[in-house]
């Protein structure tokens, strides 16, 4: 049954191994990246720094958003993440949040909410710890 | 049957088959990864799994997947490098599949590292590309009894069966592996409840033999193995290929880092029980 149709199969086949080539080059692509960051990286620890990005009025106070950026290369879980008001060294209000993950060498989001106004204060938000996935 | 009057057929030709082909990897990628693409454990072991353990499973679902062609696959394949070519059709479908739907579902996003998004759909694509290969035996017009004589053959052999049973506890082992439940379920139970467990899927695993048996009987290739014979050539030797899977997945993941190695071995039997159901399911159904 194949035989007979060999060179037939083998002409109408063309557009399959043109898919199969870039099955193939996907594959040893995403291997190569993979293997390629698992020897050149050094595994850094996580290490987090948190900035704020805006500060608006909400509906329960004060929203402030922030981004959490990883600059380690490796992941940090359930970040705890505080946010501090304070008026010449006196704490005036803590608040905080927590994030699910935070992988290496990537920026996550988030929120957390004051009852004070943060504009009228000094703000401080940083995290205060994590889990190692 | 339906394939092979569209491989003659003039109008349709190759596009024709190609596009049945495609069409049913497609379902089968979607069909036995979405519970997969829908689990959070899933998305961050992407970008938090180890390089090289990562690098070592990719690189080991080729041969993998070869060998599923050989005895299964979306295709009736007559040579190794056709084997080899449905291998890479079956990758590119993944790899499309699980870009798409990761991207669909929000898991990857534009501002994320390239480190986290090929981390992500790379070991969701293999797996939908192992699901795509699965395909054949449950949407294919070649399944059960109108599956090619050859292939038929082939999967009977005793190699044959214990590649099956690895390739089926591989794949049902993995979805179920990256959750918190495996070592939760573990830790719940007791000694006693583990060794039950054991004999427990030792049985399950039997049964399934048992019932493959029954249907190839007929099949001379299949005469080799029967009665008392069967359980200890058979059923034991896959429950041990299906414990050394259910270990090499577990510490591929991860999931078992730091641990003794009673709580690892007890974590083991725990996933070699959806382990070797899968195992004993993909020998029933190819």
């Amino acid at each position: 049954m194949a035989k007979e149709s060999d060179k037939k199969a083998t002409a109408a086949n063309f557009p399959e191994w043109i898919i199969a080539a870039l099955g193939m080059v996907l594959l040893f692509s995403a291997l190569g990246f993979i293997l390629y960051r698992a020897v050149m990286s050094e595994s850094r620890p996580a290490s987090l720094s948190v900035s704020v990005e805006s500060i608006e009025r909400s509906d329960q106070g004060f929203r402030v958003d922030f981004t959490v950026s990883n600059s380690g290369s490796q992941t940090a879980a359930a970040v705890m993440i505080e946010g501090e008001l304070t008026e010449a060294g006196r704490t005036v209000e803590k608040s905080n949040a927590s994030l699910g993950y935070a992988p290496g060498n990537s920026i996550r989001r988030g929120s957390i909410y004051f009852a004070n106004d943060p504009n009228l204060h000094e703000i401080k938000v940083r995290a205060v710890g994590f889990e190692k996935p | 049957m339906t394939k092979h009057s569209l491989k003659g057929d003039q109008v349709n030709g190759g596009y024709g088959r190609l596009f049945v082909g495609l069409a049913k990897a497609n379902a089968g990628a979607i069909l036995f990864s979405f519970t997969l693409l829908m689990t959070m454990e899933m998305w961050w072991l992407g970008f938090s799994m180890s390089g090289f353990r990562f690098a070592l499973f990719v690189l080991l679902t080729i041969p993998l997947m070869i060998g599923l062609s050989y005895y299964d696959g979306f295709e009736d394949t007559q040579t190794l490098s056709e084997d080899i070519r449905e291998t890479f059709i079956a990758y590119f479908v993944g790899f499309v599949i699980a870009a798409l739907m990761l991207y669909v579902f929000g898991v990857i996003t534009l501002e994320m590292s390239i480190d986290e998004i090929v981390g992500k759909i790379s070991l969701q694509a293999v797996i939908a590309a192992v699901g795509a290969m699965f395909t054949q035996s449950l949407l294919g017009p070649n399944s059960g009894v109108i599956q090619s004589a050859e292939r038929h053959k082939r999967s009977l052999h005793y190699t044959g069966q214990l590649f099956l049973t690895a390739a089926g506890a591989l794949f049902l082992s993995m979805s179920v592996a990256p959750t918190e439940e495996m070592v939760l379920i573990s830790f719940q139970m007791s000694d006693w409840q583990i060794l039950g467990l054991s004999v427990l899927t030792i049985a399950v695993m039997h049964a399934f033999i048992f019932a493959s048996y029954q249907k190839r009987r007929k099949h001379e290739a299949a005469s080799e193995a029967s009665g008392g014979n069967l359980f200890f050539r058979l059923t034991v030797v896959s429950y041990t290929v299906v414990l050394l899977i259910s270990f090499y997945i577990l510490w591929t993941f991860g999931s078992i880092d730091g641990m003794g190695f009673a709580e690892q071995l007890k974590v083991t039997i725990v996933l070699g029980f959806p382990a070797a159901v899968g195992g004993g399911a993909s020998r029933l159904i190819i």
